[in-house]
């Protein structure tokens, strides 16, 4: 797999890549929970489907009774039975 | 999280509802604007439901009209609500004014005083010179001049070394650390002459310094002197001064007479038992209880107290007293003749603790019973020689030049 100059940089420093890179960091607790740090936007949001657009993909959300707990302008939390994560 | 859930149900928060065709453009605007949503929730394909808080709904409308979206509320909450609803409630507010107004009254008082750090002198003793210098429960905060609080006690009580005072809340915490009070010692090169502390029968006498006086047997009284310390000078005429020191063992009397005890008390409960509740604001007490008279003859009561505060710090003068009473039996047994002379005997020897003790004679009279303990013990007594070429021998009393 190939790497552009400034991962490797960043690998070598060892600093947080969603700060530097500006990429989606996605934390997961068990199949319930999801944060999406560093998203752009929500595109579509349903109780067994969110579309969230990031920087350079679309990260899909698919589960049932699916909630944004909270929204700020960095990141959404999601709760709900979360059962697929795609990447678009 | 759960702090910002809080925050925002003091501050009140909105449940409203978005309608239009595309709420996630409502959400992203809201998101990029800084207003926070949360608990967002798809009702059906058109709607969609989201908490905002009151700053935040404000500030919702010229984004539902870009996004063509229709915002309704759902539900109020949070207090702002409760207060616009209880607005005409007059007495309810001026009770929730009295309510901050006392809590903020009360906290500027003194209402309790804790001393730590005697051991020997009554906390009483200390709280009460204190209340002399002005410091009591029920003092204000800012008349409590502390430096002179601590001068007053230093000058009034002579047996402590250091008091410090803190105030913390309404807890003035007072610390003090007891004076050794040194021992009268005569300086080795005083005149002293050494007399009998007791009466008694001279059973050794080492004159290590003066002139011993008394030989072994001789019957001495209390005060007689002993070991002179004013001894006739070897050349020529006059006399010299000594410091007198030595060892005098003595065997001595001491009768002790104490009742005789006839009959014990035997306390048992009963397994009935009552309980009292009360507050206490400042000094007047408060039943919760008006009937609650304790009809029982005998009874042991066993109270809680529980002082009411914030923190740890802000004591209020309020205080929480459950009292249970337990009731008693009473019966009397009579104790056989050998246990209750054994039982006097007892406190007879409490009198004579720490004596070296020779012999000890028992005579029952009657309801009592006379004890006389033979001991053997040091009637050292030193007593300053007063002179008159000197001014700072003066100090005892007795021990005249003769």
């Amino acid at each position: 797999m190939g790497k552009t100059r400034r991962e490797k940089i960043m690998e070598m420093l060892e600093m947080p890549k969603e700060v530097i890179l500006d990429i989606p960091k996605l934390t997961v607790y068990n199949d319930n929970q999801l944060t999406v740090e560093n998203y752009s936007g929500i595109l579509e949001y349903g109780e067994q489907y969110i579309r969230l657009k990031t920087p350079d993909k679309t990260i899909i959300v698919s589960g049932n009774n699916l909630e944004l707990r909270t929204i700020t302008d960095v990141d959404v939390l999601i709760e709900g039975k979360v059962e697929k994560i795609e990447y678009e | 999280m759960l702090l910002i859930r809080l925050l925002n149900l003091i501050k009140g928060c909105v449940t409203i509802v978005v309608e239009g065709a595309f709420p996630e453009r409502f959400l992203n605007i809201c998101a990029r604007r800084g207003i926070y949503l949360w608990n967002v929730k798809r009702q059906d394909s058109l709607r969609v439901s989201a908490n905002v808080s009151i700053k935040g709904f404000k500030m919702l409308r010229p984004i539902a009209k870009k996004t063509h979206c229709r915002v309704y509320i759902k539900k109020r909450s949070g207090m702002p609500f409760h207060l616009h609803k209880h607005r005409k409630r007059k007495l309810f507010a001026a009770g929730m004014l009295f309510f901050v107004a006392a809590l903020f009254v009360l906290t500027r008082f003194i209402w309790v005083i804790d001393v730590a750090g005697n051991n020997d002198i009554a906390a009483e003793q200390i709280t009460n010179v204190l209340f002399e210098a002005g410091l009591r429960p029920g003092t204000p905060n800012s008349k409590v001049d502390i430096l002179y609080l601590q001068n007053f006690a230093m000058t009034k009580l002579e047996k402590i070394a250091w008091i410090g005072i803190n105030i913390k809340g309404t807890t003035a915490f007072v610390e003090i650390k007891e004076r050794i009070l040194k021992p009268e010692i005569f300086q080795k090169d005083t005149p002293c002459n050494i007399v009998a502390k007791n009466d008694g029968v001279i059973e050794l006498i080492d004159a290590v310094n003066g002139n011993r006086l008394v030989n072994a047997g001789d019957v001495v009284s209390k005060g007689q002197l002993l070991i002179s310390g004013v001894i006739d000078s070897q050349i020529g005429e006059g006399v010299r001064y000594l410091h007198a020191d030595g060892e005098v063992l003595a065997t001595t009397w001491r009768e002790i007479s104490v009742d005789i005890p006839q009959f014990e008390e035997i306390r048992t409960r009963t397994g009935r038992s009552k309980s009292k509740h009360g507050l206490k604001i400042f000094n007047f007490y408060v039943n919760f209880f008006l009937n609650d008279r304790i009809s029982y003859a005998n009874y042991d009561r066993i109270s809680y107290v529980k002082n009411f505060s914030i923190g740890k710090s802000f004591a209020l003068p309020v205080s929480f007293h459950y009292d249970n009473y337990y009731e008693i039996d009473v019966t009397q047994r009579e104790y056989d003749k050998t246990e209750a002379i054994a039982l006097a005997e007892g406190e007879a020897f409490e009198h004579v603790k720490g004596l070296q003790i020779k012999n000890s004679y028992k005579l029952v009279e009657g309801n009592k019973l006379k004890m006389t303990y033979e001991c053997l013990e040091n009637i050292v007594e030193k007593k300053a020689i007063l002179r008159e070429d000197a001014k700072d021998g003066g100090e005892g009393s007795g021990g005249g030049i003769d």
